[in-house]
């Protein structure tokens, strides 16, 4: 082996260590916050038993998740049964490859005893890989995950499995598109679909949330569709389909949809972080745009993971908060507001930076405060309708008249 | 006659969702700095605006006499009057013609904690009791004789206010 | 590298397509459909064409193979055991077809593609560097083949309102 390709390899194996037990820790983490946080928001405490502020209980829930009995329905497929949860995982564990995490580390040449010479020439960049797809792989990866919903509840042989299921295909198709067409927007600004672009592009003008208002807002709420989160949690309504697609679901299995539903939350925050958010990016510092060194990747990726937090975290306040839709209602915002949304700015954005680019306006801040101003009368008229019921009213508020 | 429905026409911010969104999410957040109101059960066991009641019927206790005798003078009017016929006394009687319990116990599994032992009896011997942590390893370690209820220590409840017994 | 990982997926899209003709439940069949499509993309990914490739997982696998299960479970086809296997002149018919279809293959595979529809090595991998692998996809398409793709979708229009006209009698 040459000293280059051992470079790469150990690089690329600490890389995938790195990436991974940040979105397996995470699971743990953002389970046991999901436990402490509702119960602030509650006035209780929550778990505060096992280990330090009760952050070891999510461990001692796998463990004992792991030693329970897994219980197989009457008459269920078994072979489908049993790949549906592992179907549900993989992707939402795999989306977290081509994320950024850092600024790039500086390359070395160095010498170690038993292995030797091992040389990683150039930067080294802070992602699995930095796929020339981007942030389209993430879409197209997580678009797997309804298939785990879909056979789940399909082979329990359960009607409110089967409910839950259906409920879940038919919102996650619906949502994908919306998501894809509000990053559209963001893909006329940066030019391309890798997120180091994306992040590049962010730091050449402002965060993409000012310019690309609307577009945070669609893929804000498509991403809490998409990973089945309140308030569109409609695959697992407790109180109507005891707990959706998973009720017939036991031990480790059950574990693994909820890790999954997890997993995907932490990928849909860091997609935030990243696109509309500046991904590593310390605001108001160029020092991050110089050249690598450890110094700053523990810096940026300190930065990273808090803004990913912060998602994570207003993703657990919203659960709490506010009431499950209607499925009616959840198609119709679908349908018929967030994807005409969705095409109507996509159409919005690109006029505007065509006039921009043909005024000969640089791409800086200028440019991205243009964008927002034009951003600003568009959220204005897009929350007075959804303000005035049209799209999310009860059944009492439609405007029809009987005669008499 | 065709049916007629009303429609009500109510005010942009009584049908808004997204402000009524807004309204939840502030008032959870407020509810984060909020003090918490969970009791922390083993370490505590009463807090200021939450203590067992005085009135609470637990787990039984026999009282003494100044000799550490059982105050029981083995009338009989606990087993007769209890509900659950979970007290089972054999009465005897020493040479000098006082009346005690021979056997005394209470099965705490039947008993339904009514608390009219305590009321009928007329020596103020049998109690319930302000207690409730009552686990044992086995079953038949519910079955309460006498020493073990003369060896209890925890209160026992006021079943009612002695100035005003008839609860006026 | 690239060899034995064609075959490798190539023989996944073979195996699965045989198993998604054969099954007798209808899940089932459209759950290997899924995996022939999955291992396209793998192809795809190994020809240079990444934009391809997860354009075939996020519409064909992501996208449509819902629909299409959704459909399935709609309808409780799932647990049927029933087949609609023709008789011996349609037994015979997919006999002569398949035939021709592989002898074709066969034939296709001798053909040397004319030189303009070959690139040199690698000339996909530096377009993508440059261009991005949306960019190279965007740039003929809108550019040089936009009455085609326009064409295309008014095509698909038609077939929309054809959907809408034939699903909803009344408007």
């Amino acid at each position: 082996m040459t000293p280059e390709l051992k470079g790469f390899l150990l690089v690329a194996s600490l890389k995938i260590l790195v990436a991974f037990s940040l979105v397996n820790v995470g699971v743990i983490m953002v389970i046991w916050a999901e436990r402490r946080v509702s119960a602030f928001l509650q006035d209780r405490l929550g778990p505060n038993r096992v280990g330090p502020l009760g952050l070891l209980q999510s461990l001692a829930d796998g463990v004992k998740n792991f030693t329970k009995e897994e219980t197989y329905p009457a008459e269920a497929d078994p072979v489908v049964f049993v790949l549906a949860p592992v179907l549900s995982f993989i992707p939402a564990m795999l989306a977290a490859a081509v994320i950024p995490f850092g600024s790039p580390l500086p390359g070395f040449d160095m010498t170690l005893p038993i292995i030797g010479q091992i040389v990683y020439s150039g930067e080294i960049p802070m992602m699995i890989a930095d796929l020339p797809i981007g942030f389209l792989f993430i879409l197209a990866i997580t678009s797997l995950g309804v298939y785990g919903i879909v056979m789940a509840g399909w082979s329990s042989n359960n009607k409110y499995a089967f409910l839950g299921s259906l409920r879940g295909s038919a919102q996650m198709v619906s949502y994908e598109i919306a998501m894809g067409m509000g990053l559209v927007a963001l893909m006329i600004l940066v030019g391309n679909v890798t997120l180091t672009e994306a992040i590049a592009r962010q730091q050449e003008s402002t965060w993409f949330i000012f310019p690309l208002f609307i577009g945070f807002f669609l893929f804000a709420v498509s991403s809490l569709a998409e990973t089945n989160r309140l308030p569109f949690d409609l695959p697992e309504t407790e109180s109507e389909l005891v707990t959706g697609f998973h009720t017939e679901y036991s031990s480790m299995k059950f574990s693994m949809f909820f890790m999954a539903e997890y997993a995907n939350m932490i990928t849909a925050s860091a997609m935030m972080a990243t696109l509309f958010f500046g991904g590593w990016d310390i605001p108001f510092t160029t020092w991050d745009e110089g050249p690598a060194s450890y110094l700053r990747f523990f810096a940026t990726f300190g930065v990273f993971l808090a803004k990913t937090w912060m998602f994570m975290l207003t993703f657990i306040w919203i659960r709490w908060t506010l009431p499950r839709f209607r499925f009616d209602q959840l198609m119709q915002l679908g349908w018929k507001f967030m994807i005409p949304l969705a095409l109507g700015y996509i159409m919005l954005i690109a006029t505007t930076v065509w006039v921009l680019d043909t005024r000969g306006v640089e791409f800086g801040i200028v440019y991205s405060l243009i964008l927002f101003a034009v951003n600003l009368p568009l959220t204005y008229v897009l929350f007075s309708i959804l303000d005035r019921g049209k799209v999310l009213g009860g059944s009492q508020h439609k405007r029809v008249k009987v005669s008499a | 006659m065709a049916i007629s429905v009303k429609v009500m026409q109510r005010k942009n911010q009584e049908i808004s969702y997204l402000r009524a969104a807004l309204k939840g999410m502030a008032l959870t957040f407020s509810h984060l700095k909020r003090p918490s109101v969970t009791m922390q059960y083993p370490e505590e066991t009463k807090t200021e605006d939450w203590k067992l009641p005085e009135r609470w019927r637990g787990t039984h206790r026999m009282l003494t006499d100044e000799q550490g005798r059982a105050k029981c003078v083995a009338c009989g009017l606990c087993p007769q009057i209890c509900p659950a016929n979970c007290i089972k006394l054999v009465p005897g009687e020493d040479e000098e013609g006082h009346r005690y319990p021979l056997v005394y116990e209470i099965d705490e599994f039947r008993c339904v904690f009514c608390g009219y032992c305590q009321e009928v009896c007329p020596e103020e011997a049998i109690h319930v009791g302000q207690h409730y942590e009552n686990a044992e390893y086995s079953r038949d370690r519910f079955v309460y004789d006498l020493e073990r209820l003369c060896a209890q220590t925890h209160p026992v409840s006021t079943l009612w206010d002695p100035s005003d017994a008839r609860g006026e | 590298m690239t060899l034995p990982l064609f075959w490798v997926f190539g023989g996944i899209a073979i195996l699965s397509g045989f198993m998604c003709i054969t099954r007798r439940s209808p899940v089932a069949s459209a759950l290997w459909l899924i995996q022939t499509m999955f291992s396209l993309a793998g192809i795809y990914v190994l020809l240079d064409a990444q934009f391809i490739a997860v354009i075939q997982v996020l519409v064909y696998a992501g996208a449509i193979m819902v629909i299409f299960l959704f459909v399935i479970m709609l309808l409780n086809l799932g647990r049927t055991k029933t087949t609609d296997m023709v008789g011996r002149p349609g037994q015979i018919t997919s006999l002569v077809l398949g035939t021709l279809m592989t002898l074709e293959l066969f034939v296709l595979n001798k053909v040397i593609p004319a030189e303009q529809f070959r690139l040199p090595e690698g000339t996909m991998a530096t377009m993508t560097d440059e261009m991005g692998a949306v960019g190279m996809i965007a740039e003929p398409l809108f550019r040089g083949y936009i009455v085609p793709f326009e064409i295309t979708s008014v095509l698909l229009l038609a077939a929309v309102v054809g959907a809408v006209v034939l699903a909803k009698r009344k408007i």
